[in-house]
């Protein structure tokens, strides 16, 4: 003879796996979110960067962007902006486009400086 | 002879002696293997202590009268019995030290985290079932959610919950906690070998992603709030995780993180250990239930185990970018050990894996899931 309740012990289980699935559920819906805002901010903060790029190299009154906005949108890494090899070379994005024939790098690599991070960051949790 | 019978020689059981080799047999460990030295040996000097006779330092008097009570019974009623501070304070701590970079660059191996509870519910429900083939009143409800809890390889939240739902059971089911979480390495990679083929277990995962500071900013706090609206009961653990993580992450204080993660983490840790080993005193140690609660930790362990792995597997059948199932196992939370053993493996079946970082997001999504079951347990059970 089985001596407790079985209900409450249904209830807990149902609610304890299902408690766990759904709120993790809800948080990668929310990281999701997150980064879709994330990017969508960036693009906008891209196509602003035209503007601020001409805007100096047109004329030669001081430059109107000032040293705050210029940090925000980070002019440097706006890609060559100077007329390159016979065209006018806008459109090179962030500079983080690797080319095709680019060498690859091994895993490892990036993985190793993860890898000293993560064990420096909880090696001694026992958690 | 009259000094000799007054001497704690004279009330020392076989049980006592029995235990205080268990004592010293974990400090060696941690001190000569130095494994987890910073649990086994506060734990095991709390065992000695808690089986020397005589002494009243695990005395409690709530009458008050004074001093009637021992140091560690006044931590143990009053950091854990009676108001359970000191594994949020551990959490606060673990949120400072812990990169919750892995599981926002990849965040369906969150999933993996959940799963890997299956196995606090297994030991939960054995721990019931046991009742039926021993004595009906074997573990009660409450009991068995303590002992279920075991299942979440947590160490804190093992502590958290046995203190509200068992205060009497929290000696045995955080030293055996924390002595399976001391030994997933033999426990897990046996169960990962068998239940992966060596094709899944060379799947190579393709690199994360660069997590923004904003996004790092952005998750404790929003998880915080979403944890805390579904599970009210987790707040004192899953606040202080996201508060300690949120100070780390801000840059903008570190004298606090830096005392969360070092000042705080380490007092609290001294505290709670020792009174934890002096609470696996030799009357309650030796009998047929501490010996159920080592069988159903193991148990609980395996089948987390199983239950990540499985899942991981599952999931391959629907994803288009394959995970490799040995990240799986990490789920059990056992921060990082467990991590550490699916890169191990990963790499002994292809040397080019480096399953670390993707095996950090379910085991911190472990830790999440193990402290919202937690939560949901005291709620119904408490």
């Amino acid at each position: 003879m089985i001596d407790f309740d079985l209900e409450k012990a249904l209830t807990t289980t149902y609610s304890g796996l299902g408690a766990a699935f759904v709120v993790l559920m809800f948080l990668i819906l929310f990281t999701v979110a997150v980064r879709l805002l994330s990017r969508l901010r960036s693009q906008t903060v891209e196509a602003s960067i035209p503007t601020a790029v001409y805007t100096p190299s047109t004329a030669s009154a001081p430059d109107p962007v000032p040293a705050s906005v210029a940090a925000v949108t980070e002019l440097q890494d706006a890609g060559p902006v100077m007329p390159g090899e016979g065209d006018f070379a806008i459109s090179g994005g962030n500079g983080s486009e690797v080319p095709e024939d680019a060498e690859p790098v091994d895993d490892w690599k990036i993985y190793g400086r993860l890898e000293a991070f993560s064990s420096r960051r909880v090696g001694r949790r026992g958690g | 002879m009259e000094f000799l019978n007054e001497s704690g020689f004279a009330s020392l059981s076989w049980g006592n002696a029995l235990l205080i080799l268990l004592g010293v047999g974990f400090a060696a460990v941690a001190i000569i293997k130095r494994t987890e030295p910073y649990v086994l040996l506060p734990i095991g000097l709390g065992i000695i202590l808690g089986n020397l006779p005589g002494t009243g330092l695990t005395s409690f008097d709530p009458s008050g009268e004074m001093q009637a009570s021992g140091i560690f019974g006044v931590i143990f009623h009053y950091t854990l019995s009676f108001w359970n501070i000191l594994p949020p304070l551990i959490f606060l701590g673990l949120g400072a030290l812990t990169d919750f970079g892995p599981i926002i660059a990849n965040p369906k191996t969150m999933l993996l985290g959940a799963a890997a509870q299956l196995g606090i519910f297994v030991a939960f429900w054995t721990a019931l079932g046991l009742g039926f083939f021993t004595s009906p009143d074997l573990f009660s409800l409450k009991e068995a959610g303590a002992i279920g809890i075991i299942g979440g390889a947590d160490g804190p939240t093992t502590i958290f919950a046995s203190a509200k739902l068992a205060p009497h059971l929290v000696g045995v089911t955080a030293v055996v906690a924390y002595s399976y979480m001391a030994s997933v390495v033999f426990v897990q990679p046996p169960l990962m070998r068998l239940l992966t083929t060596q094709k899944e277990r060379q799947i190579r995962m393709r690199a994360l992603r660069e997590v923004s500071k904003t996004e790092k900013l952005v998750f404790p706090a929003g998880a915080m709030i979403i944890i805390i609206l579904f599970v009210p009961e987790s707040a004192p653990l899953i606040a202080m995780f996201m508060i300690g993580n949120l100070f780390g992450e801000s840059g903008v204080v570190p004298r606090l993180s830096n005392a969360a993660s070092n000042e705080i983490l380490n007092i609290a840790t001294i505290f709670l250990m020792i009174t934890i080993g002096t609470q696996l005193s030799a009357d309650r140690v030796f009998e047929l239930r501490t010996l159920a609660i080592l069988l159903l930790g193991v148990a609980a362990f395996a089948c987390g185990t199983i239950g990540g792995l499985l899942f991981a597997k599952l999931m391959n059948l629907f994803v288009k970018e394959k995970v490799n199932p040995l990240i799986g196992s990490a789920g059990v939370s056992a921060v990082p050990m467990a991590a550490r053993i699916s890169h191990t493996l990963g790499q002994e079946a292809n040397p080019g894996n480096f399953l670390l970082p993707h095996a950090m997001g379910p085991n911190v999504a472990g830790v999440i899931g193990s402290a919202v079951v937690a939560g949901v347990f005291i709620s119904i059970l408490g």
